[in-house]
This record gives C-alpha cells, structure tokens and sequence, in this order.
C-alpha cells in the first residue's frame, strides 16, 4: 500500500466545528482522529492506498486480524486448520456475527467477498492470485484451496483488503455510498465537502461494542491538524508518523513504533531514461539518501535495502558499481507529495545534489490524489512514496516487480525473478523461501527500480484523554480501534459544546 | 525436692530439643524447598531461552521479527515474564511493547546475582546468548525478565508450606517419640510397682521384665528381701531364745527371794522354839508364798507360749493410738489425752504386743486416775519416749520394783497376771525399759523407753 506523508493545506474546517454539535450533541466525547485524506475507495478490493485502508479497517471485519505485535488471531473466524499439503484452510465462523444492517454473516458472505477480491475489477487481486476455489461447506464452514502452499496466506486474510461484505448488498451500485460492513465502527454519514466521516459504535461488535461512541474522520493537512491538536480538538494524528523532536508532544502522548514501511524513490523502467539499468543504478547511488534521512526524519531507521527493517530480506542490498556512465542529458522529473510538511525543503535539497552531480533534475510538488493517479498509470519518471506492508512478509514488496502484475509501478519484467517469487509460494520450507526472497531482493536491488530513503519509526501523537491507544508494527492501519476509549474530561469535549 | 516419674523426667528432659529440633528441621527443609523451587523456575527460564536459542538464531539472521515477537509473546505469556531479544545492544524484538524496537536495550540495574542470574529492585533477569546450531555467536541475547514479587510469593508460599508441613510432621513425629519412651520405660514402671508392692507387702508374682537388666535388678531384689526376712526370723529365733533364757533367769532370780522365804517360813513354822503366834504366822504364810511362786511360774510360762516376736519397723505413734481407741472403746468418764510430738515415730516394734502393754499402763492410769489421763510420746535422742500418766495418788514408789517383778498385790480384778509385770516382760522383750516415776499431774507416771535404731 502507498503512504503519502504531510498536507500543506491549513484551511481551517469552519463546517467542521460546526458540524460537531449536531452530531455529538447526545453526551459523550466524540473520538476525533484527523486523516491526510479521504479514502480514494470505500470498496476493499479497490484500496491500494492507506487513507482508504484506514476507513476500511474501522468499518469492515476479516476472517482474521493482526495483534498489534503480528500475531495471527481470528476475526470473525472462530478457528481455522490448514491441511497437511497446505492448499485448503477451512474456517469456521464465530456465532452471533452481525453486519451492521442485523444480518447474520454467513459463509456465504465470505465466500462472495472473497471472490470479488479476486474479480478482474480487484486493484489488489495480486494478493489472492494464488487462490483457486472458494465454497461454503455451510453457514459458518468456509474452505479456500490454494494453488499452491502459500505459507504467508493467512496473513493477506488478516489484511486490510479481506473484508467481509453483504453478499446480499453488493448488487446495489450505491452501496459503498453507504457501505456497510462488520468491523468496531458503522458508516454514519460522509460530508465530501467538509471532508468528515463520521462514524458510530457498532453494539453487536463481535468482541462487544467499542468503547468509542462516535468518531469523526477529518481530512486536514499536517500542520491544521497540528494546530487543532493543540487547541484540544483532535485527538489522534496517528495518520502522520511524526519526528521524534515534534513540539506536539509536550501536550499530549507519544506512542513510538517501528512500522512495516520504507520510504522510496520509485522508478519507472516505462519512462526514459529509466529504461536503462545503468542510469537507474546511478540514479540510485546518486541520491543523498543519508542526508536526506538525516535532515527531514533523523529518528528514523537507516534502509539496507527495500524490505524494512525486522523482516525477511532486510539485509539484503546492492553493491553496484557505477563506472562509466554519466548522468543523462534529459530531464528527469520527481514527484513528491505536496501534502509534506517540509516538501519545498526537499524539492531543493534533491534538485541541488542531483545537480551538483550532473543531473538535469527537477523535483514537482504534486497533490496526493494526482500523485496516485500517475501511479497508477505509471506516467511519472520518479516518484517519492512510503511503501507500507499490508501483511508481515517480504513476498507483499516483492509482487510489485511481478511482470504479470498490473500495480507494478516500476514496469520491470524479469523472468528470473517471477520464478523466484513463484518458487517461493509453493515451498513450504521457511529456510528455502527465504533464500528465493533473498534472490529475488537482490535481484530488484540490482536492477535499482528504487531508492529506499529510510524506514520510519511511527511518532504516534494522541492527546492526553486518549486511553489503550496501541501501535501496530505493520501500520496505523491495523491500530484496534475497538479498544481505544477516552477518558471523560477529554478536551475534546471543547468541540462538542461548540 | 519434689520427686517425679522417669517418664515425666525424660520427657520434660526431651522437651526442649523437641521443639528445637521441630522447628529448626522444619525451617531446613522449608527453606531448601524454597530455594529449589526459585532455582528450578529460574533455571526454567534459562532453559527455555537456551532451548529456543537455534530457532531464534534462525529467526535472527533471516531478520524475521514478526516470528520473533509471535515466539517472544508466546513465550512471555507461558512464562508470566517479559522476553526481549537484543542484538548489538538494540531490542530487536520484544514482547513488552513496541516502542522500544530498535532502540537501546535499558537493562534493569542489577543488585546481585544469583544462580547465574541478576536480581534488580523488582525483577529478575535471566540472560542467555542466541547462538547458531554451531555455536556461533550473533552479538544476540535473550533476556527473560520476571517480577520479582510474583516469583518471590510463590517461593515464600512453598516455604510457609512446607514449613507448616514439616513442622507438623516433625511435631507428630515428637509426639510418637513421645509414646515411644513410654512404652520403652513400661519395664521401668514394671519394677517400680514390683519393689513398690514389696514394700507395700502387697507382694504379688508378676511376668519376668521383658529388659534383661532391669529383670536383673528384679531378681535380685526379691532374693534380697527373702534372704532379709529369713534373716529377720532367724533374728527373730534366735532372740526369742535369748529372751527366754533371760526369762527362766529372770524367774529363777526372781524366785529366788519367795523360795528363800517359803523355806524360812517352813523353818519357822516347824521351829518349835518359836512362839506359837510366830509359828502360826508363818504357816499361813507358806500357802500364800507358795501360791506367789505358783502365779510367777504360770506367768513366765505364760510369757514364753506367746507367739514369737514379730518386730517390724512401724510408726509407733499409730499403735498408741490403737491402744487409746481400744480402751476408749470400753467406755470411761476419764478423759484421756494425747500428746504427740510428731505425726510419725518409726521404732522397730510388734505392734500386737506392745499395744497390749500401753493397754495395761492405760488402764492402769484410768483406774488410779481422779479424772484424767495423759498419753505423751517424744523422741529424745535415740530413744522413743511413750509416758502414760495419771492424776491419782501415786504408788508407793518401793513396792513398784515388786509389782513389776509381778510379785505385788494388785487391787485389781480379773488381772490374770497382765499387770505391771506382762508390761514389764513386753517391754523388755522390746529391748527396752519401763521406769516408774512421779507425774507432774500428781499421780504415777510409767515411760516406755525404746530405741529408734
């Protein structure tokens, strides 16, 4: 999934303190967590970005979810086996699930939800290719075979993208308007203007109602955000990773985390000059990734290679030697978020290293929405983009250099590679396939489709009222929302009274 | 100083190391139960690190932290402790929180080390090194961090448990001990009650003690008391013999004076150059000293039938009394008092005899006395003193040697030769004394004197 930092925008939300009133008017504090953006998709098979992923982990549920230290636990399953060859996992559901309409989930509601993960339409049907048939025995039995033993396949269903939907909804074509799913929150009402979500406590939560009553989801920037934390009317801005040495922490809580992520430079093979190895190599060892590091996020964890730190794989790095090659003539365009707080910083401090090294560079500021959407299109040269983990294993990095991979945004093909990540899948030996990870790794280090920046370590500011707030290694994704509570005297009630 | 039974000595003797020994015992054992207990659960966690140090070496170099913290979470909560593994001095996985990932590793100051293992204020640290199957070192350790407390109460539990367990058992096993030496000291109390019942001649055949030494002591005692009766009777014997030689001497000495004057009566009766009244005088003397002679001869004889001498060592005080209640019991205005220095005067004696002597003198002093008679006993020196007085008018002090020599005349009916002389004859068979004095209260006084030794 594609993190995309701090938003510049510090247009104040009048609509915003106006709204809270009528919507938190009945008692208890409002939970008011601030996001970088509005999901792209409420659909979970179309969120391949983290501001939509976030919303779908507070509305949807899985057949299993992640503990905040990866440990696999069921969801709305209630237990699962795995057969001796490893392709069929057979689940059995938990009694007295609901959606938030009142109907039981079924076996029938995974099976269609998972099918659907795997329909063309599917932006992340890469992560469940290696299923081949999905049946409900029963209600509550459900059995997926797989193509081959994928070792890490339970954790793509303890993923933010296995969602369980209403298989008797998903015919209506309005129903991510009002999506309706299972998880700790139920979809209340969406204000695209005011750029709220507003969310409200599911009572028949299948581990008991959340402790939250009400929760709004504000889109703002960076540094609005910051401002409304320090006046007491955010709660949580666990959407942006911030320094360690950030003012804000002297009102409120800092909760510090590795997470599952590495910032890069991504680079496209599809885009001249990139379309030669030699100059993404010095490219590559051009970029003062140190400096870089070292001056916008200085309590970061220094990048060996592209899999982040504590994984399989993350010692893993080039040793390229760049002789000969001189940096070509044309231009070469970066793009970063502009929503970065200190992106003006940055454009400069690249385009004047690249310079100096004889690079015809030029770094653009770009809007997240048009950043993705040349993502998408693999239309930018060079784009900068935090690549977060939606489940613990190098093969989630690694997908985004398969040649049949349609979100593979660097466009390279290597066929030694895609059999390296296919060997891997149908190995059961963890030793072997980390040999297959560690090849394929190097292999993508070499043909430098990206420069790995840093790994951060998630600064998680939540103001003082904020209780059982706890980070997830993977990402504030997976931060369990159903357990975090305010205590009464939270400032937030300012917002409430207004 | 007040005596008590071999038991109560041995058991008050044992008493003491009893408790001493209960206790000290039990906190032994208590406290090496405790200590095992710490050690073993402590070792445990040692074990358990070293036993997952090959798999978390592997985990370790293929940097697989997600498996590292699942293990380390899995871990911690079997162990009720907090796991962190740390590689070059920085956390690489932990199962206290994730904010401490990839950052220094702040170890818990040690206060001191035991068992290979640091204790800190509130917990303790087992550490132990991640290494490969081959032994080579990652610069990775494994610290297991327990509370203190928690690992603490349960060790201090075992040892309240087993203490009060062991202190128990200890004390039952005291107490059996206890009965143990009871019954051990059953022959003890066995003979006890034999040399008991002798004394008490309450001497009754009993089951040989089962303990070789003690039947030892038994026999010999019973064969020491036959021998000493036996002696006692030969005594007995052979002093009878001696009294009675004593008696005939006595009798001829004392008959000597009645016959030397049965003959000079018989001269002067027949002496016809004596005047008829003198002559007359004397014949009617003849009969009468003959008939003198006759009741002396009858009453020594008298005295050698009685049954031979039993003297036994007895309380003198008590057949006094007897005597006193005797005479009591026939019924008399005078009153008779008693006047007793101790309650016990032990003086070798045949309490039949000499009851009937005090009998005598008592009834004696009750027909002299004009209204009261005195029963004193004394022991002065190495004689036993018994004094029975009266407030009559006394004896003619020269007439008491013939009386007691049984040849005076008694005013008294029915004597049948039981008078002062039988006392007199009683007495001395005792070894003893009857001596005639004059009483403070007026009357006669009669002492009794008898040696205690």
């Amino acid at each position: 999934m594609i993190f995309g930092g701090r938003l510049l925008s510090i247009i104040v939300s009048i609509g915003f303190l106006i709204q809270l009133p009528s919507y938190a008017q009945n008692g208890s504090p409002t939970y008011v967590k601030a996001i970088y953006s509005l999901p792209i998709s409420f659909d979970p098979i179309k969120m391949n970005d983290t501001a939509s992923l976030v919303v779908g982990n507070l509305i949807y549920d899985g057949l299993l979810k992640f503990s905040p230290s990866l440990k696999i636990e069921g969801a709305l399953a209630k237990s699962w086996s795995t057969s001796k060859d490893g392709k069929v996992l057979t689940f059995k559901l938990k009694p007295n699930i609901f959606f938030h309409s009142g109907e039981s989930i079924t076996a029938a509601d995974v099976e269609a939800s998972l099918k659907r993960a795997l329909s063309n339409k599917s932006t992340v049907r890469k992560f469940y290719d290696s299923i081949k048939k999905i049946r409900a025995l029963d209600d509550k039995t459900i059995e997926i075979e797989l193509n081959y033993p994928f070792p890490p396949f339970l954790s793509v269903l303890a993923g933010a993208t296995a969602k369980v939907l209403p298989k008797s909804k998903l015919t209506d074509p309005k129903f991510f308007v009002n999506p309706i799913g299972s998880g700790p929150f139920r979809f209340s009402s969406l204000d695209k203007n005011k750029k709220e979500i507003f969310l409200e406590a599911f009572p028949k939560y299948y581990s008991g109602k959340p402790k939250i009553d009400r929760m709004i989801l504000k889109e703002t920037t960076e540094g609005e955000a910051l401002r409304l934390a320090r006046i007491g009317e955010i709660n949580d801005l666990a959407n942006w990773p911030l320094t360690e040495e950030d003012s804000i922490f002297k009102i409120g809580q800092k909760i510090s985390s590795p997470v599952a992520s590495t910032w890069i430079i991504g680079l496209n093979t599809l885009q001249t000059p990139f379309n030669n190895l030699q100059v993404r190599q010095l490219f590559k060892s051009n970029i003062p990734v140190d400096e870089f590091r070292m001056r916008f996020y200085p309590d970061s964890i220094k990048a060996n290679g592209y899999v982040p730190n504590g994984l399989p794989g993350s010692q893993v790095k080039a040793d390229l030697e760049v002789t000969n090659v001189r940096p070509p003539k044309s231009k070469v365009t970066i793009v970063i978020p502009s929503e970065l707080a200190r992106a003006e910083e940055m454009k400069k401090m690249i385009e004047k290293a690249m310079t100096d090294k004889g690079w015809n560079i030029e770094v653009n500021l770009m809007a997240w929405n048009q950043l993705m959407d040349g993502y998408a299109k693999k239309s930018h040269q060079a784009f900068l983009v935090a690549m977060n983990m939606d489940y613990p294993d190098a093969d989630f990095l690694l997908k985004n250099f398969e040649s049949d991979n349609s979100d593979n945004f660097s466009g390279l093909k290597s066929k030694e590679l895609d059999n390296l990540l296919k060997k891997s899948r149908a190995t059961q030996d963890r030793k072997l396939r980390e040999e297959y990870y560690k090849s394929a790794l190097k292999l993508t280090e070499e043909s430098a489709v990206t420069v790995n920046l840093f790994h951060p370590r998630a600064n998680y500011w939540v103001s003082k009222c904020v209780q059982n707030f706890r980070p997830n290694i993977l990402s504030d994704v997976y931060i369990d929302y159903a357990k975090v509570s305010l205590s009464f005297n939270c400032p937030s009630k300012k917002v409430v009274q207004r | 100083m007040k005596s008590i039974s071999l038991f109560k000595h041995v058991n008050s003797s044992l008493n003491p190391y009893r408790w001493a020994i209960s206790l000290i015992a039990a906190i032994l054992i208590s406290g090496l139960f405790a200590a095992l207990s710490l050690e073993s659960k402590l070792e445990t966690d040692k074990k358990m690190a070293e036993a997952l140090s090959p798999y978390l070496a592997t985990l370790v170099e293929s940097s697989d932290r997600p498996e590292m913290l699942r293990v380390l979470h899995s871990v911690a909560e079997t162990a009720h402790s907090e796991v962190v593994l740390v590689q070059e001095g920085s956390v690489l996985a932990s199962s206290r929180s994730l904010e401490e990932l990839d950052r220094p590793f702040l170890k818990p100051k040690t206060k001191f080390r035991l068992f290979d293992m640091d204790f800190g204020k509130n917990e303790i640290v087992t550490t132990s090194e991640v290494r490969k199957s081959g032994h080579q070192s990652l610069d990775t350790s494994i610290y297991i961090i327990s509370p203190l407390l928690p690992s603490l109460m349960s060790t201090i539990g075992i040892f309240f448990g087993v203490f009060a367990v062991s202190f128990f058992i200890s004390l039952f096993s005291a107490r059996q001990m206890r009965k143990a030496i009871k019954k051990a000291l059953r022959p003890m109390d066995q003979l006890h009650a034999e040399i008991k019942g002798m004394v008490d001649e309450n001497d009754i055949e009993s089951d040989p003690i089962q303990i070789r030494e003690l039947e030892e002591i038994r026999s010999t005692v019973r064969s020491t008391k036959i021998s000493l009766e036996n002696a006692k009777d030969r005594l007995a014997e052979s002093k009878a013999k001696k009294l009675s030689a004593e008696s005939y001497k006595r009798l001829i000495h004392d008959l000597h004076n009645p016959v030397a004057a049965l003959r000079q009566m018989a001269k002067v009766s027949n002496d016809e150059s004596m005047d008829t009244e003198t002559r007359q005088e004397a014949s009617v003397s003849i009969p009468r000293i003959a008939d003198q002679i006759l009741s002396q001869v009858t009453a020594a004889k008298k005295n050698l039938e009685e049954e031979p001498m039993a003297l036994r060592e007895l309380n003198i005080i008590e057949c006094v009394q007897d005597g006193v209640h005797q005479v009591q019991s026939l019924g008399t205005k005078k009153s008779i008092l008693m006047n007793f220095d101790s309650e016990s005067l032990h003086v070798p004696h045949d309490p039949a005899l000499l009851r009937r002597a005090i009998v005598n003198l008592l009834e004696n002093g009750i027909e002299a006395a004009k209204g009261q008679v005195r029963v004193s006993i004394s022991k002065i020196d190495s004689n036993a003193i018994i004094r029975v007085c009266d407030d009559g008018d006394g004896m003619d002090e020269n007439k008491v040697p013939l009386y007691l020599q049984g040849r005076g005349q008694s005013g008294k009916a029915n004597r049948q030769a039981f008078g002062l002389s039988s006392t007199n004859h009683i007495v001395r068979s005792h070894g003893g004394k009857l001596i005639y004095k004059r009483s403070d209260l007026g009357g006669s006084c009669f002492e009794i004197r008898l040696g205690v030794v």
